[in-house]
């Protein structure tokens, strides 16, 4: 198990992603949160309690594992139903409600068949489910779209929005950075057990000031580029300038502090700008220069 | 917390799916079926008794009841006697432990195998709420896997010696299920704990059962054993057919200057009750204990 250190994180309503490769100890800090493992140092609170002591509050937790986790020997529906009970469901509504369940997430007619007769979505499905069964306010879904057919992955993420919509709060981790993109744009990033960053992508870059970025500067008069280019590299936030047919791309450390100096320095050179972009600015590109450290460089 | 009658209410909500599931696991297992299909075997012994005696088996009716005799040999004493060795040379000291081992191992390995065991920690319950059902799902699957094929050959081979016997002899069958329902509690308890207690239980299980209940169930020092509580338990209840303390392995040898003597070392049958109760107790205590700290 990855151990995880100087995490410190507040969660609220939302889907908030955790990214971060394999090992990286997203599961560990999943774990943490819904009390099944403890911290040797620092605390978890959810609603100012204990997660690991306090077993009242994980009726408030629904949690979809990575790995499988289901009685081989049950359908979907007894399966539901079964955790429907502990959360202390008569067993005539249990079964019920997790037919209705089983239902709304695809699975109506394979509801009576044994769980491991079922392919791999179907299962991730029926852990879904299970997890929603009870209406919970904290939703912990780790690596929810592994496995999973693209059908899948569009209903299950149509899920996610509506349970966030609802006021949810909603915690998930995944390797795949179009996963989280799409789905939310708070986003920690964790690699070594390490919070690196947290925060919406531009959040990320600020606080990222020793990461080599790009910005693209498109003139409206192409005639002006080498003046531009000039300019710019007379500018100390500036490493690099590289002229290019239609624009101007800057190589810079301290993008907040680039940002800054360009609107006064475009005004008085008299030079209009069509468009400025960052071209490296994706979460792909981020999450790269996060995970290689290229931050931590001086 | 809620009054005594909420908690009760409780625990009878959350624990009846699981001791239900718990009982149906168990008695489905592969395990379980093949054990239970051997442990029948022995019923074969009283077929061929059936075609050996064939012709030589006299038939007396005394008071309206049918006694059988074989070659001047009472039938139904000598089945009586062929039950007893079988229930408790056999079945109670080494096929009970084996089969709620095995129950232990499917009712609460498996939680931590499937995984399962993590969504259970994250559900509103204690972990008591969880194990109290499966060590009752434990305890009757293993009285009932291996109480049936008792009960089966106790039928069968007393039929033998007629319906004087079968009736005579319902106290040695209520003295074998007795003392089961008492190893089916204890060993299963104990085998929770182990199950609970170790991330491979099944070597660990092997070592107490053989190690100690087997070796240290002779002497002295079986007292620290349930199998010395299980022989106590059931001693009064074979008086009847002369079975004393030294039958049972319950006595110890006393030598004097001239002789040796065989001394009991039973202990009180209630107080054996007791014992039995309390090992389970603590057992179950330390295993909810234990589950509801672990870490994943």
């Amino acid at each position: 198990m990855q151990g995880v250190s100087n995490v410190s994180l507040e969660l609220g309503p939302g889907i908030t992603g955790i990214l971060g490769p394999n090992g990286a100890g997203k599961s560990t800090l999943m774990k943490l949160v819904l009390g099944l493992a403890r911290p040797s140092l620092g605390h978890v609170r959810i609603d100012g309690r204990d997660p690991a002591s306090d077993w009242e509050l994980r009726s408030r937790f629904g949690f979809v594992p990575e790995y499988d986790c289901f009685y081989d020997h049950m359908t979907a529906r007894e399966y539901v139903a079964h955790f429907l009970q502990l959360q202390g469901v008569a067993p005539n509504e249990a079964g019920e409600r997790a037919a209705a369940l089983l239902d709304d997430v695809g699975l109506g007619d394979a509801m009576e068949r044994r769980i491991r007769t079922y392919s791999r979505g179907m299962r991730q499905k029926a852990k879904f489910a299970r997890a929603i069964a009870h209406d919970p306010d904290l939703l912990v879904l780790d690596e929810p779209f592994q496995g999973t057919d693209p059908t899948t992955r569009r209903l299950l993420m149509e899920l996610i929005r509506n349970w966030a919509d609802a006021g949810r709060t909603i915690l998930l981790s995944s390797h795949i950075l179009h996963d989280v993109e799409a789905l939310t744009d708070r986003i920690v990033f964790l690699s070594g057990g390490q919070m690196l960053a947290v925060g919406d992508r531009h959040a990320i870059q600020e606080l990222m000031p020793h990461v080599r970025q790009k910005v693209r500067l498109t003139p409206a008069d192409a005639g002006q580029r080498p003046q531009l280019a000039r300019l710019l590299l007379e500018q100390p936030s500036v490493e690099g300038v590289s002229l290019q047919r239609d624009w101007v791309e800057v190589d810079t450390t301290d993008a907040e502090a680039f940002h800054a100096l360009l609107p006064p320095l475009l005004r008085k050179a008299k030079i209009a700008i069509h468009g400025i972009d960052s071209p490296g600015e994706d979460l792909e590109a981020l999450y790269e220069k996060l995970v290689g450290g290229e931050q931590w460089e001086a | 917390m809620g009054s005594v009658g909420e908690e009760v209410a409780r625990l009878l909500q959350i624990g009846r799916p699981v001791f239900r599931d718990g009982v149906r696991q168990f008695l489905l297992a592969r395990s379980t079926l093949i054990v239970s299909a051997l442990l029948l075997t022995p019923g074969l012994l009283s077929g061929w008794f059936w075609y050996d005696s064939r012709g030589k088996v006299e038939t007396q009716v005394i008071a309206g009841d049918e006694v059988r005799v074989f070659e001047g040999e009472v039938l139904h004493a000598e089945m009586a006697n062929l039950f007893y060795g079988l229930a408790f040379e056999l079945y109670l000291p080494l096929v009970v432990a084996l089969v709620a081992l095995l129950g232990a191992a499917e009712l609460l390995n498996t939680e931590f195998k499937q995984k399962t065991m993590q969504l259970l920690r994250t559900s509103p319950v204690r972990m008591y709420e969880i194990l109290l059902p499966k060590l009752l799902a434990g305890t009757l699957g293993t009285f009932v896997a291996v109480g049936t094929p008792l009960t089966v050959i106790y039928l069968a081979l007393l039929a033998h010696g007629g319906s004087f016997g079968l009736r005579e002899h319902l106290p040695l069958l209520g003295a074998v299920l007795g003392t089961l329902l008492l190893a089916s509690l204890a060993y299963t308890s104990i085998f929770l704990l182990i199950n609970a207690l170790v991330r491979r239980p099944l070597p660990v299980s092997l070592v107490y059962w053989l190690v100690w209940e087997l070796m240290l169930g002779d002497g002295d020092s079986q007292r620290f054993t349930v199998i010395h509580y299980l022989r106590s338990f059931a001693l009064p209840r074979l008086k009847y057919l002369d079975i004393e303390a030294d039958s049972l392995n319950l006595a110890v040898e006393t030598v004097t200057d001239f002789s040796a003597t065989m001394t009991s070392i039973a202990t009180d049958p209630w107080q054996s009750v007791g014992v039995l109760l309390a090992v389970t107790a603590l057992a179950f205590m330390l295993a909810s204990r234990l589950l509801e700290r672990k870490q994943f």
